[in-house]
């Protein structure tokens, strides 16, 4: 069996062999109604797939992607001219430091008072979340370039514009990744609060919790099985998005 | 106004390709002023094989940073033929410590990028960048990534990228030091090599004597804790060189003398670095 087949083939044992165990342990003792074995779950993953589940998707997928990418248009740039002027590094200095460690959905209740029971409030909620983790990656990308680079750079004569382009982007990209990874996964997190805490009238975050308001347990987990759905889907289009850069997935190891 | 003073007094020695004047380099560190450097002044020779040899701490790298622009000096001035040196610039390269390649770009297209900057076309750019790789031996791997090649390669691929500048002075900043012995022998001689091709000037800051002495014509040694000139040497040794030269008299003296010079340098650096001390590298401070 060649090297790549073994790649996928490995990690799917393992996964089948935990699966496996959790089935036959349901098939000796007998669980709580609450907690469902494998088939159970895959069984209502299947029946669930209607109209009615795509629109909760479909709802749930588009607040996630609204808020990180408001999140990440204003935290790239930001990060990036702060790290590298001074000025402007002091100004924010103290708010990063201030909203960094408050935890962010503290703040619904503010955007609804403000923005109502909405969905501008839920994604603006999703966005600030968002915003922190990419804002602290970029920002040490940045700081972190190797400043021969920079040597490098000002030594074959390249314009400020080509430094930035060709040099200071594809430095920093490898962090960029992690932080917009980061808030990807922030993004889904917050996503559920935001439907839930934010009476959301649609969503996977109103199919979980209305699945628990009925005890409806194969709703519960045929909505968080979606969750994870979503999550992996979102990280699949990133490699492939950028599958012609292994560097920014740290496979290209810098020299 | 001075070079132009030595060229008309001196015709029988080549042109100075850059002139270090009464250089001083002086850092602030924990509100103490510490003298990295302390008014240096040398000439470079336009084809000549410069080493500068010093233990660690004596500013050799900080003089070399100065005379490639990327460090300003205190007091004091560099200029080449072209006029002072402000800033880095093509005219200058510089080969670092750390290959430094760009590891997003395949080996030919971090050297063409760097012809590119000079306003050479695309085409032509890749032409010269082949060319070069082919002068450094690394024919066969243009297309490779950076990570692919061990470190002498990558070394060599930077140094194509800085021969590719066609600098009037090339500067080289322990190049050789993170190599292993082997790798290190060999890309010593390749460089001798190399240098009979393109006839650059080249100034190399090392701390290994045996390679200062082996790879320059004029040999510069600096004393530390501030950094001054305490020994400059020519000796008498056969170019090419070869490993054979190691072995001659003049050799085994030139390498004495070096040590004879630096030796107590290096003692007390080494002494205080094991007692965990900070002073034997800071020095006298002003």
């Amino acid at each position: 069996m060649n090297e790549s087949l073994l790649r996928w083939v490995r990690p799917l044992l393992a996964l089948l062999l935990i699966l496996g165990a959790w089935q036959a342990a349901g098939s000796v003792w007998s669980f709580p109604a609450y907690v469902l074995v494998p088939t159970e779950i895959a069984g209502a993953w299947f029946s669930s797939l209607d109209a009615e589940m795509g629109g909760a998707v479909g709802a749930t997928a588009l607040r996630a992607s609204a808020g990180f990418v408001l999140g990440a248009v204003i935290a790239l740039p930001l990060a990036t001219v702060a790290a590298l002027l001074r000025p402007v590094e002091n100004l924010l200095e103290p708010y990063i430091g201030f909203f960094y460690a408050l935890p962010k959905i503290s703040l619904l209740p503010v955007l609804v008072l403000w923005l109502g029971y909405s969905d501008s409030a839920r994604i603006t909620m999703i966005a600030v979340s968002a915003f922190f983790p990419i804002y602290i990656y970029m920002h040490a990308g940045v700081r972190g370039i190797n400043p021969d680079y920079l040597k490098v750079a000002a030594n074959v004569g390249a314009t400020r514009r080509e430094t930035f382009l060709r040099v200071v982007i594809p430095a920093v990209a490898p962090m960029a990744m992690v932080g917009i990874r980061v808030g990807v996964a922030i993004s889904l997190i917050v996503t559920f609060a935001a439907e839930v805490i934010g009476q959301s009238p649609n969503g996977l975050g109103r199919h979980i919790q209305d699945g628990f308001g009925i005890l409806s347990y194969e709703q519960m987990y045929t909505g968080i099985v979606m969750f994870a759905l979503i999550g992996l889907g979102i990280d699949l289009l990133l490699r492939v998005a950028t599958r012609n850069r292994p560097s920014i997935w740290g496979e290209a190891s810098p020299t | 106004m001075t070079l132009a003073s030595d060229l008309a007094s001196a015709p029988n020695t080549p042109p100075i390709a850059l002139r270090v004047e009464g250089v001083s380099r002086t850092y602030s560190r924990k509100g103490r002023n510490v003298r990295a450097l302390n008014n240096i002044s040398l000439s470079v020779l336009t084809g000549e094989f410069m080493t500068i040899v010093g233990p660690s701490g004596c500013g050799k790298s900080t003089l070399l940073q100065i005379m490639g622009g990327f460090d300003r000096p205190s007091t004091g001035t560099v200029a080449t033929a072209a006029g002072p040196v402000t800033g880095p610039s093509r005219d200058i390269g510089m080969v670092f410590q750390r290959p430094t390649l760009f590891p997003w770009w395949t080996v030919e297209k971090n050297v063409s990028w760097a012809l590119r900057c000079g306003g050479i076309k695309r085409r032509e750019a890749l032409r010269r960048s082949r060319e070069l790789l082919e002068l450094v031996g690394l024919r066969g791997f243009e297309t490779a990534f950076p990570n692919e090649l061990s470190g002498g390669m990558q070394q060599r691929a930077a140094l194509a990228r800085t021969l590719s500048l066609e600098p009037s002075v090339l500067l080289m900043d322990e190049p050789f030091s993170a190599l292993d012995a082997q790798t290190r022998e060999l890309m010593q001689e390749e460089l001798i090599r190399i240098r009979q091709v393109a006839g650059t000037t080249i100034v190399f800051v090392t701390h290994d004597i045996r390679e200062a002495v082996f790879l320059g014509d004029r040999i510069v040694a600096l004393s530390g804790s501030p950094g001054e000139i305490a020994l400059e040497l020519t000796p008498d040794l056969p170019r090419p060189r070869t490993r054979e030269v190691m072995r001659s008299q003049e050799f085994l003296d030139a390498y004495e003398a070096v040590w004879a010079c630096i030796r107590d340098q290096a003692r007390r650096a080494s002494a205080s670095t094991r007692a965990g001390m900070r002073q034997g590298d800071e020095g006298r401070t002003t």
